[in-house]
């Protein structure tokens, strides 16, 4: 049976159901009118193609909707949470707030595959779909080349779902071609070439649109790079005043993407270095770009006027935070914090004050640049590649060392709040500044300091190097090197060797930061684009070892 | 090992045995009279000297294993030496109540050599770190070894420009070797260990209890020739020291400070009271003791560059910040970086917190 046909006994059977509700006749008689059209018809099930994600992959989910004679009801079967089972509701009113008509039967919605966990509003518009298709509102015909994502608010709006850039990159991997998606969500979705994508307000238009009644413009896709131009960085280094250690220390940090950690009173301007920070990383590629926004997306913060992550994202967790909120987690195992700041920055403010368990959650990811977030229903693994700045007061009372104000400190005390942070994540922070307070003068001096842009350069070229130097493997920066890099790039001539072996000496060097000495001095040493470590690069290394140095207090 | 020390260690294992009463058994039996082994024998005679309390605590000592007590100390390195032994020093007998026994690690023979105790407050000031490191930089170049007690603040101070300028140095705990105090000098104490001597009177499960530190203290003025105070607070505990020293006729050195500082007021007040002699240069304190510098091969003159130089006139007398330096000397972040870490590294200036630095010269 053919599309029209079918249209033709729809027509029919509400026309006649328009008479017997007329004349309040028992709809048992109604319903079985129905049941007689569409055992004839052989066109009770609707199938619909959807998505659904896990983790940052999608997966494809068939929508199936078989309307059977029976008491009328609606069930949902395929492993559904509270989310797509209560859809029930909104789709029954959207569809008919929208002005079609709901079949008062046994309606039978499966989501397949059956084992995976649906999770979410974003069936509602594929199941309303197919319900319409069931009951030959539309033809199967009509929609089967779609992908159907969406929401339903009671009045037939269509709202935003989360994680829309993961799903449609996974799908267009499988070949898929067109997309039905929420208006809300097209800004996001405008990323991705290649493909059909349109944008629906709401069902009306959905139906009007694939029945072929209203054309709907393909959703424009726009270049990243022109975007990624348009978001400045508020925080810039030219109103970081004085800093010039710490800020050559960021730079470092950011040429080989090492863990940093800042010491210094209160007022200083450690925060705002940090937030600067991010503005002096190299820019992110398109790639990079699109598994942020994915976890982003997923995690349900990406802001859907930007519709991606065109910066490197600077993700600051209280000092409150749980163990889950900066690994991942939950029942449907979203991401956490650190996920959250892949190919960006995790800033730690006030470091001693995080509980301590909770802080060496991040010793594994650092390590590993990614983390396992296993749940009851689902096991999923997100990356989590991100460069840590940590900031922390010398003392509990913040002045220790301080030129202008006192240090009522005891000397125990420092030591026990220095200690605050365990020996082996202290390990995997290459540098440890200290931060000076800001005098008056430097506060209110106007003279502008070098900005960020200057500086950023000076990190391209030296990351440029490091591209080059670990072409074919999985390392992107110094921080990031094995023993074996170690062994193979940072070669030390016989002077250098004298030094280190005076420096641990003399400066009571703990033995755990040799590597990170070496690592650190390599990044110096591309930063001058020197092929070899010499003297003054492993000088200025160790120079970043403070909390090494003991503190002595 | 002998009978007499084996009687020593045996009482020293009652961890709660005074001093005194420990002195009055070894006076009251033979010195080849073993203790230990004749404990059941003797206990009629010891419940003379001793109260019931006493007495039951060397009856739990007694039936600890002796022997594998002594393998215990042989296995860890401790070395015993007792009021009997030749390596025991001379000038220890001056206290009135001298240790029994003396629990080491590391070289024992710098228990002979000619010691200076460098003592002061745990907290301190930046000026107290300064003249620390200063003297105690001298004391090393003149051979003298620097004694001290281990803690925060000044003890540390002196014994890492010690060990940093490849000198010897003795330090002095209050508590036994299981119990090093404080923690956060345990890295320092491991150092000490292996290229200086750490001695204690107590055995190797005895806690540092808090009435421990002036009684070590006995220990600190007596090994020494002199004592310096470099700064104290009003209730430092570096004024038992001093006590002590005045009381064995050592003597005692301080370093003036600022009238406005509380952390110099104790040594200030103990110049004010003429317990001391009041020093300005380690020469003073050369001059007092009669050591003759000439002797001693003086280093050679090192040849600065004239960045090294114009930074080290400009933080002669006062601390300046990274920043001040940088802005001073106008060099570039990485040259300074350089350069102060090479500054460091020759021992001409020194890093306080803050990041900030100061000369030593």
């Amino acid at each position: 049976m053919d599309c029209t046909t079918i249209e033709f006994f729809n027509t029919l059977i509400i026309e006649i159901g328009k008479i017997l509700e007329h004349f309040k006749i028992n709809l048992v008689i109604y319903n079985y009118l129905w049941y007689i059209v569409y055992i004839r018809g052989e066109n009770m099930l609707a199938k619909i193609m959807s998505y659904g994600f896990w983790g940052i992959d999608g997966y494809e989910v068939k929508v199936e909707i078989d309307i059977n004679a029976g008491i009328p009801g609606y069930d949902v079967v395929g492993l559904a949470d509270t989310a797509v089972k209560e859809s029930k509701e909104r789709v029954r009113a959207a569809i008919k707030n929208s002005g079609f008509n709901y079949p008062i039967n046994k309606i039978i919605v499966n989501l397949a595959p059956a084992h995976t966990k649906k999770v979410g509003s974003l069936y509602d518009l594929p199941i309303a779909t197919g319900i319409l298709v069931s009951n030959a509102t539309i033809s199967q015909a009509c929609v089967k080349d779609y992908i159907i994502l969406g929401e339903l608010s009671l009045d037939g709006t269509v709202s935003k779902v989360n994680g829309i850039l993961p799903m449609l990159i996974s799908a267009k991997q499988r070949g898929f071609k067109k997309f039905i998606i929420p208006y809300e969500n097209m800004i996001e979705a405008s990323f991705i070439d290649e493909v059909e994508v349109y944008a629906v307000r709401n069902l009306t238009e959905m139906v009007r649109f694939v029945s072929g009644e209203i054309q709907l413009p393909n959703i424009e896709s726009k270049s990243f790079y022109d975007l990624q131009h348009e978001f400045e960085n508020k925080y810039d280094f030219k109103y970081v005043k004085g800093q010039a250690s710490a800020k050559r220390a960021l730079e470092i940090a950011a040429a080989g993407g090492h863990n940093i950690l800042m010491i210094g009173p209160p007022g200083a301007g450690k925060t705002m270095m940090a937030k600067a920070f991010s503005g002096i990383l190299p820019d992110l590629t398109f790639d990079e770009a699109l598994e942020v926004t994915k976890i982003h997306s997923v995690g349900g913060v990406l802001d859907p006027d930007k519709g991606i992550i065109a910066q490197r994202p600077v993700r600051t967790p209280h000092h409150t935070t749980t163990m889950i909120a900066l690994t991942g987690g939950g029942h449907t195992a979203k991401p956490g914090e650190i996920s959250l700041a892949h190919n960006g920055v995790l800033f730690l403010d006030e470091m001693p004050e995080y509980n301590r368990q909770t802080m060496d959650v991040l010793r594994q990811p650092m390590e590993d640049g990614h983390i396992t977030v296993a749940r009851n229903a689902i096991t999923v693994t997100y990356p989590a590649n991100f460069i840590l700045v940590g900031s922390m007061n010398p003392c509990p009372c913040g002045y220790y060392g301080s030129t202008t104000v006192k240090c009522k400190c005891q000397p125990g005390a420092i030591h026990k709040y220095l200690n605050k942070i365990s020996g082996p994540l202290m390990d995997r922070i290459d540098l440890h500044i200290e931060v000076e307070a800001i005098t008056y003068d430097e506060l209110t001096s106007r003279d502008l300091e070098e900005p960020s842009s200057e500086i950023k350069k000076r990190v391209n070229n030296a990351r440029a190097i490091q591209l080059e130097r670990y072409k074919g493997s999985n390392i992107y920066s110094n921080s990031k090197m094995g023993d074996k890099e170690i062994q193979e790039y940072c070669h030390l001539d016989e002077k250098c060797v004298q030094l280190i072996e005076r420096a641990f000496k003399v400066l009571n060097l703990s033995a755990r930061g040799y590597t990170r000495i070496l690592k650190v001095a390599r990044t110096i040493a591309d930063l001058d684009g020197c092929v070899d470590i010499d003297a003054t690069h492993i000088q200025e290394a160790i120079q970043y070892r403070s909390m090494d140095k003991k503190f002595d207090v | 090992m002998t009978v007499e020390k084996r009687n020593i260690l045996f009482l020293d294992n009652a961890l709660e045995l005074p001093h005194v009463k420990k002195g009055k058994i070894l006076e009251s039996f033979d010195v080849e009279f073993d203790l230990y082994k004749n404990f059941e024998t003797i206990q009629d005679k010891l419940k003379e000297i001793l109260t019931p309390h006493e007495f039951s605590l060397l009856q739990k000592s007694a039936k600890h294993n002796l022997e594998q007590i002594i393998e215990g100390y042989k296995r860890d390195n401790i070395k015993i030496v007792t009021i009997y032994d030749d390596e025991y020093p001379l000038h220890l007998k001056d206290v009135v109540n001298p240790p029994f026994c003396l629990y080491c690690k590391g070289n024992v023979d710098l228990l002979k050599s000619d010691c200076i105790a460098v003592v002061g407050s745990r907290k301190i000031s930046d000026y107290g770190r300064v003249v620390t490191a200063q003297f105690t930089k001298e004391f090393v170049s003149a051979g003298l070894t620097v004694v001290s007690g281990m803690a925060l603040g000044v003890d540390s101070v002196a014994h890492n420009t010690t060990l940093q300028n490849q000198g010897a140095t003795i330090a002095v705990l209050a508590g036994g070797f299981n119990h090093i105090y404080p923690s956060a000098n345990f890295g320092l104490y491991k150092q000490i260990v292996q290229s200086g001597l750490v001695i204690t009177e107590y055995p190797p499960n005895a806690e540092p209890l808090s009435y421990n530190f002036p009684v070590r203290n006995r220990i600190i003025a007596a090994l020494s020739k002199g004592v310096l105070v470099t700064e104290a607070g009003l209730k430092s505990g570096a004024l038992h020291t001093k006590n002590y020293a005045v009381d064995m006729g050592r003597e005692v050195f301080a370093i003036p400070g600022k009238i406005t500082s509380s952390e110099s007021e104790g040594t200030n007040n103990i110049i004010k009271q003429c317990q001391s002699t009041l020093v300005t240069s380690p020469k003073d304190i050369f001059y007092a003791l009669g050591i003759n510098l000439q002797e001693k091969t003086q280093k050679p003159v090192q040849q600065l560059d004239i960045d090294t130089t114009s930074i080290l006139n400009y933080i002669l007398t006062e601390k300046k910040t990274f920043q001040e330096i940088a802005d001073f000397t106008k060099l570039s972040t990485r040259d300074l970086n350089t350069k102060l870490i090479e500054m460091q590294m020759d021992g001409l200036i020194m890093k306080l917190a803050g990041n900030s630095y100061i000369s030593v010269k």
